[in-house]
């Protein structure tokens, strides 16, 4: 008895669920926004109005200044030009009027057209005296609403954070409750069937279902002993075999470590290296990104052989231990040497960890299916943490300072391996298969790099990419908004503008996959849309520019890293047969991370010489230098044609 | 009945989740644009300070021997009442000299001045310490050199009151409507895990060999593999009654 289920009564529940927690939840968080806006808009205006108050005094002021010295009211000269200049540079106030005991009276609109019915729109301030002039300030009311739309923004965002976060904790207790004990019992089923040896029943088996699965092991054990077993009994075996999505979380939470770092790094360093430069204040903001960047590519080449070694749990807890000692030592650190030498532990300790839970992935799908089910539950993990890290970071920094955020993020780190440890890990089986690869790697390398399309594929669209990455959004955004005023929190929500652009690229791409002729036109075009979009700060010098600039680059990566791999991997294949995907992808992670390198040190090196917005558009210029090594690519497509 | 509160609880545990978050981010938001409007009603008067002191530099009276400036401060001070004290000081010099100030400058500003940017640590708030806002302005002559530099210390209080008084507000929505979601959100789900519970005794009766609801037994995966359970178990029986002498 089989029969396919196409919506049943567990999927009806679920979506049902689902609706309407994310119904209420987002319903409660717009109301909130709509009241708190209105609430805040009665809070403000008065303040604002003092504001306007202020100005009437200074107006009052100069006018009578100007009649101490003799000059009649009526041949003031230049009064036009004063107020005209007063509402300039105050955007809040729609007109001035001045208005002696005589009646006569000098007024300015700051739009004429609307003189006539902008009445209704504002609230009219008077300043009066018994000897100077009476000054009239007219207040725009949709000022007030102006600054608070920016709210509605943040409501947008926050949202989307507490949702990505959510969902992170939902689908961790959905796998605790439903998908484990489900699997344990299909297991069991099939053990009852195949006759298989009995295995243990795990404890941490929880949930609604957790009481059919504990009727169904007591039958089981009824039956063992009166049934002749057909295979022995083996102690330790967990009915429960070990699933991709059972380290989600675990993952979820150490890439949120990392990343609660995003947003507020460069100015943590540069106020070290403020005080203790070590070489020069630009330059050691760039160091502790390049150090990170070089052992973050040593620990991804050699971490494979690193996890056989020491296995899968050792080489977690280790990447655990370093990164705790990395992220919770930079709460301590006061030379920028000190800070460089914990960010080398944290990018050894990030590898690994990553690289371990990808093991863990690979070695427990059983089927291709299963393969790209734990590979999207990877880049799902790592995308969500980097969503809304950076967001988080910054509101602990606001509360707490920068120390307390780096203590949060190592205490996440120890909570990664807290959760780690009650996984099962499956055993390694072809730890000899990997040396000999392992043997073999620097001869791959060396042999696809000496292919002309490769090479022009890693160093134009790959490496280009990388370095605008690190260069833009890891070195100079922060730096550069703070010269905009803007404050940490602010900060770490722009860093949402990569990180949604990638996501929505990634869902485009995965929608509508260019066909096998536009691989190469779209990934080209990636690359040039991630450095071209600086440009726009040459013309405006606003954080919209910088904005336009992090959104072309999330577009063009998320073309770049999903199309550029494919297209190795194409090459590689008919090209180089004997070179293995893992070593393709290994040297992509490689040449990504010296671009993360150049990234950082090209834009101290130009933040030395001139400032952020411009050493931003320098950066631009390199990319696009680089992007032009693609015309080769081209050239060589079109003389096999 | 323990496993529906677990699982309302979870649900519960993201809407506070998501409305803690959203307040946090809305008062940052509040605070920030309520400390720019307050440090713009300093920029009035001291842009008016600023022109007149260049334009007293521009006749070719000397910074330090122009005995308007210390009338013309005091003078902003007195019809500024968030004003507490502004100092002229000279441009160039390491140690930077005072050449005219006027009111008293509290301690607390010297902090603020050299607090960091990357806000290491929270900045702790002495008891009896005034919290002030210092705002820099240089002072440019005809050249366009800028040779001295007008510091504003003003009160903040006013605003910090301001502030709290919007936070309690917010505060006070956020649990509101917390409550509501609440209130909402746990019969919603109680009533949707209802079902649940109807499963469970299904899978469980199918399991134990008791006759089950037919539709039930369609519409339910849990129910398909009781039913396999129940399939494999009767299999076993037989097998183990054909295995075992009659």
């Amino acid at each position: 008895m089989n029969t396919s289920v196409k919506k049943s009564v567990e999927r009806k529940l679920a979506t049902r669920t689902y609706f309407a927690l994310s119904f209420i939840g987002l319903g409660a968080a717009l109301l909130l926004t709509f009241l708190v806006l209105s609430s805040f808009k009665d809070i403000l205006t008065p303040q604002v109005l003092l504001k306007s108050n202020v100005i009437a005094k200074s107006v009052q002021t100069t006018i009578s200044d100007a009649l101490k010295l003799g000059i009649p009211f009526e041949s003031l000269v230049g009064v036009e030009d004063y107020l005209a200049d007063v509402l300039a540079d105050n955007p809040e106030i729609d007109f001035i009027q001045i208005k002696n005991q005589q009646g006569r009276e000098y007024v300015k609109y700051r739009d004429t057209r609307q003189s006539a019915q902008s009445n209704q729109n504002v609230i009219k301030d008077t300043l009066t005296h018994d000897s100077l002039p009476t000054i009239t300030v007219g207040l725009r009311k949709s000022y007030v609403n102006e600054k608070l739309s920016v709210m509605v923004g943040d409501a947008i965002v926050v949202s989307l954070v507490a949702f990505t976060v959510g969902l992170e904790i939902a689908l961790f207790f959905v796998v605790l409750w439903i998908f484990r004990p489900l699997g344990t019992w299909v297991a069991m089923i099939e053990g009852l069937k195949t006759g298989r040896a009995q295995k243990n029943l795990s404890a941490t088996i929880a949930g609604p279902f957790s009481e059919l699965v504990t009727l169904t092991s007591q039958y089981f054990q009824s039956l063992t002993s009166s049934v002749k077993k057909t295979t022995p009994l083996t102690k330790g075996n967990d009915w429960y075999e070990p699933k991709a999505y059972d380290l989600r979380l675990i993952l979820f939470l150490f890439v949120f470590s990392e990343e609660l770092l995003r947003s507020f790094f460069p100015i943590y360093v540069k106020d070290i290296a403020s005080m203790h430069t070590l070489i020069a204040v630009d330059i050691d903001i760039a160091l502790p990104i390049m150090c990170y960047m070089l052992f973050a590519g040593l620990g991804t080449v050699f971490g494979g052989g690193l996890v056989e070694r020491l296995g899968i749990r050792n080489s977690f807890k280790w990447s655990v231990v370093l990164s705790t000692i990395g992220l919770g030592g930079l709460a301590f650190a006061t030379t920028v040497a000190e800070v460089v030498i914990l960010r080398a532990l944290c990018a050894l300790g990030y590898a690994v960890a990553t690289v371990s839970v990808q093991v863990f992935m690979t070695k427990t799908a059983k089927t291709d299916a299963e393969r790209t089910r734990g590979l999207s539950t990877f880049v799902g993990a790592v995308t969500a943490a980097s969503l809304s890290a950076a967001p988080i970071g910054a509101v602990i920094v606001q509360l707490f300072g920068t120390d307390a955020a780096m203590l949060f993020a190592a205490s996440l780190a120890v909570l990664s391996w807290f959760f780690f440890n009650g996984i099962t890990i499956p055993s390694f089986e072809n730890s000899a298969q990997a040396s000999a690869a392992n043997a073999s790697l620097g001869k791959n390398f060396s042999a696809m790099l000496k292919n002309q399309k490769i090479s022009i594929i890693l160093i134009g669209n790959v490496l280009s990419g990388k370095l605008m990455l690190a260069g833009l959004l890891f070195y100079l955004t922060p730096l550069l908004l703070l010269e905009f005023q803007f404050t940490q929190v602010s900060i770490g929500q722009f860093f949402m503008f990569y990180y949604v652009s990638v996501t929505l690229g990634n869902v485009l791409l995965a929608r509508f996959v260019p066909s096998a002729r536009a691989t190469m036109p779209v990934m080209v075009l990636g690359a040039l849309l991630s450095g071209v979009g600086v440009f726009s700060l040459i013309w405006f010098n606003k954080p919209e520019a910088l904005a336009v600039a992090i959104v072309c680059l999330g577009v063009g990566q998320s073309a770049v890293l999903t199309l550029a791999p494919a297209l190795l991997l194409k090459i590689t294949r008919t090209d180089l047969p004997q070179v293995n995907i893992a070593h393709t992808l290994s040297l992509v992670r490689t040449v990504d991370r010296i671009g993360g390198i150049l990234g950082a040190a090209f834009a101290a090196a130009f933040s030395l010489l001139i400032d952020y917005r411009d050493a931003t558009v320098g950066l631009g210029i390199v990319v696009l230098t680089l992007v032009l090594v693609n015309i080769g690519l081209v050239l060589r497509s079109n003389r096999v044609k | 009945m323990l496993q529906k509160i677990k699982i309302i609880s979870i649900a519960i545990g993201i809407i506070f989740f998501l409305l803690s978050l959203l307040s946090a981010l809305q008062y940052f938001r509040f605070q920030q644009l309520l400390f720019d409007i307050t440090k713009s009603r300093i920029e009035v008067p001291a842009d008016a300070l600023k022109r007149d002191i260049e334009r007293s530099i521009a006749t070719g009276i000397a910074l330090h021997t122009n005995a308007q400036v210390p009338l013309m401060l005091n003078n902003v001070i007195q019809n500024n009442p968030i004003v507490l004290s502004i100092e002229l000081t000279n441009s160039g010099l390491r140690e930077r000299e005072v050449l005219w100030s006027a009111g008293t400058r509290p301690a607390s500003s010297q902090r603020a001045d050299q607090a960091s940017v990357s806000n290491r640590r929270a900045p702790p708030q002495q008891s009896g310490d005034t919290p002030v806002f210092v705002q820099h302005w240089p002072i440019v002559d005809p050249l366009g050199l800028t040779v001295a530099h007008l510091a504003f210390v003003s009160d903040k209080s006013e605003a910090l009151n301001v502030a709290s008084k919007a936070r309690a507000e917010l505060l006070r929505l956020a649990a509101t409507l917390c409550l509501v979601s609440i209130a909402l959100l746990a019969p919603i789900l109680f009533f949707l895990l209802g079902s649940l519970d109807k499963i469970v005794l299904a899978a469980k009766s199918v399991v134990l060999g008791s006759a089950s609801d037919k539709t039930t037994l369609l519409n339910s995966e849990v129910c398909q593999l009781a039913q396999n359970t129940q399939d494999v178990k009767n299999l076993a029986t037989t097998t183990t009654r054909t295995a075992s002498p009659t």
